[in-house]
């Protein structure tokens, strides 16, 4: 088949403005349908803190946070509709599920009109928050801190945190090619702690590192670079865990990488900024 | 027998040329090291006052006021000492607080050895601007002063008649030194006085003998822009601007914000709770921080490791979001 020139150059054209359309135009989702508030918007899945509810339930319930409404909200089966809970004036109210419009990002909007159910005011009580109010006793606490030998997945589920900073990461890429070209046998274990600030800066990062790397691996096929994930309790347990010990640890994140069974190079906070480029720098080729 | 009788002095002769001159110089030294310890506490006696009140010398007075005195007396004594007055009086003043220092310092090393004090603590002897880990300490301090103290010692100047002029401008010195250490704090000389300032990279911001380092706290400032604020979570000024910091960081314009503290990570748990911020806090060691303020809430504007604005207190956000983003 042939194309006359002016079909050719309306495809081109159709194409032109397809591809650019996303630069132009917010995502449907979010363009089309009621308008957003302004500030309790953003919400997005947070693996910081855990619900506790005074009565065990096995019906399952979503914490969300939102920096630019520096609020909480519980959603799922756990509660009897969306509570927000805002950190800022303490108040706790309920919300109609359907005022929460969901994001591209996996999170969510509240409506502009949104009309909420005054319920009471949480209480601080040591390092909780304490909820009790009309249908709803519990505790907002700190989540319990991820301990020993973990893989990516693991970390990548309970901590969306992680998995929003890994999404947004872009390594290097002629560091990671030579990371892929490079056939020595390498396990990485990164010792870290969730309670840890500094190693939630860059937990993504790695994350992403590994899952570049693991791309291209056939099924059952183990990538050649490994990497296992130590959490360590918080202080002062800290560096009297035995792990910590066996390796002398005095810095978090740490990673210890090892090339074809010994041990190469201890990678500290800083140089985990970039992970590829110092795994590079250690495996080579420069 | 004759007896002869002549005018001379009953004492020996004094000193000869070469003690003279080894003295004056070890007096010189040595009041050079008082006049440069003096400077580095003169510009930041707040760093002075805490290192006072940690070493459990506020008895008599506040902390405050004991660095303010100190201050003055090391100005009086170097400056007298640089000026050649080795009067018995002065370097009987001198070696008391030689042996003061001494005493600290060898304290602090042996409280260091023993596990019973924070190794990466420094010494405050010098201020902010030279940090040093307590075995450093004595052990510079030792080879510096008993040397030129001992030295200053081989030739006394006669106390009468009394180098007026010397005097007096010691004295004078003494009381300015104590005038500028209570009105330094509102003066703007943190980039002096602390070891932040436009050009440093953050990894050179390091503890003594380069143990602990912002990078290390704050990894992604190498690379990109980046606002961090210094604070206590419980200052005023910073609690203020928590609403404000909030929708800075919310918004995402700008470079990106950290708020920097040595607060335990439970405290700042709570503080989320308690008041609602929700930009991102990182934790951090003292001695890490100490060395890069002398009042808080104080902040840095960073590109690709390397600070290149600073200010006292918060950061002009407003501004700082018409920027590009981090």
């Amino acid at each position: 088949m042939r194309l006359a020139p002016r079909s050719l150059a309306r495809c081109a054209v159709a194409l032109a403005l397809a591809a650019a359309l996303p630069f132009f135009a917010p995502s449907a989702a979010q363009a089309d349908g009621p308008a957003r508030h302004e500030t309790l918007r953003e919400f997005q899945p947070t693996g910081k803190f855990e619900w506790e509810p005074a009565e065990k339930t096995d019906k399952t319930t979503v914490l969300y946070f939102s920096v630019r409404a520096a609020a909480y909200v519980l959603r799922g089966a756990g509660v009897p509709a969306p509570i927000l809970v805002r950190t800022a004036t303490r108040g706790v109210e309920s919300f109609p599920e359907d005022a929460a419009l969901p994001r591209d990002d996996g999170g969510f909007d509240l409506k502009a009109d949104v009309k909420f159910k005054e319920l009471g005011k949480f209480e601080l009580d040591g390092m909780s928050i304490k909820i009790a109010v009309e249908g709803l006793k519990g505790r907002l606490v700190p989540a319990h801190p991820v301990l020993g030998w973990h893989k990516a997945d693991d970390l990548l589920t309970h901590r969306p945190e992680y998995a929003r900073d890994a999404k947004a990461y872009t390594p290097v890429a002629t560091d990671l090619d030579a990371l892929r070209a490079c056939k020595a046998d390498v396990r990485v274990f990164v010792y870290f702690g969730t309670w840890c600030s500094t190693c939630t800066t860059v937990m993504g990062r790695i994350l992403r590192v590994e899952q570049e790397l693991a791309k291209g691996c056939k099924d059952g096929e183990k990538p050649h670079v490994q990497v296992d994930y130590y959490g360590l309790p918080a202080a002062p347990a800290t560096w009297t865990d035995p792990e910590a010990v066996k390796y002398a640890l005095d810095t978090l994140p740490t990673a210890l990488v090892y090339v074809d069974g010994a041990l190469c190079s201890k990678l500290y906070a800083a140089e985990l900024n970039r992970p590829e480029t110092s795994l590079r720098a250690i495996l080579g080729p420069k | 027998m004759d007896v002869v009788v002549t005018s001379a002095p009953l004492r020996g002769p004094g000193p000869g040329p070469v003690r003279r001159g080894l003295a004056a110089v070890g007096a010189f030294a040595l009041g050079g090291i008082f006049l440069f310890a003096a400077y580095a506490k003169l510009i930041d006696p707040i760093a002075f006052a805490d290192v006072i009140r940690d070493e459990g010398l506020d008895l008599l007075f506040s902390a405050k006021t004991v660095a303010q005195l100190a201050i003055g007396v090391e100005v009086g004594l170097g400056l007298a000492l640089v000026l050649g007055v080795r009067t018995r009086s002065v370097l009987v003043l001198t070696t008391g607080l030689v042996a003061f220092f001494l005493f600290l310092t060898g304290r602090a090393y042996l409280y260091d050895k023993m596990g019973w004090a924070d190794a990466k603590t420094s010494c405050g002897c010098f201020g902010n601007l030279v940090h040093r880990s307590p075995s450093e300490a004595l052990l510079q301090d030792a080879l510096m002063l008993i040397p030129t103290l001992g030295a200053a010692w081989l030739a006394p100047t006669p106390g009468s008649p009394a180098p007026l002029r010397r005097v007096l401008a010691s004295l004078v010195a003494t009381v300015g030194a104590v005038v500028f250490a209570v009105a330094a704090p509102n003066l703007p000389l943190d980039d002096l006085a602390t070891r932040l300032s436009p050009g440093r990279r953050v990894d050179e911001l390091c503890t003594a003998a380069e143990q602990k380092c912002l990078r290390d706290a704050l990894p992604l400032l190498v690379e990109g822009r980046h606002v961090v604020v210094l604070t206590d979570l419980d200052e005023p000024a910073f609690r203020e601007a928590i609403p404000e910091l909030n929708g800075y960081a919310a918004d995402g314009k700008g470079p990106r914000l950290w708020v920097l503290t040595a607060a335990p990570a439970e405290t700042v748990t709570m503080f989320g709770f308690a008041t609602g911020a929700s930009f991102p806090i990182q934790v951090t060691d003292k001695a890490i921080v100490r060395p890069l303020y002398r009042r808080l809430p104080r902040s840095f504007h960073v590109i690709d490791g390397v600070v290149t604005a600073t200010w006292d207190g918060l950061p002009p956000l407003r501004s700082l979001s018409a920027t590009p983003p981090g």
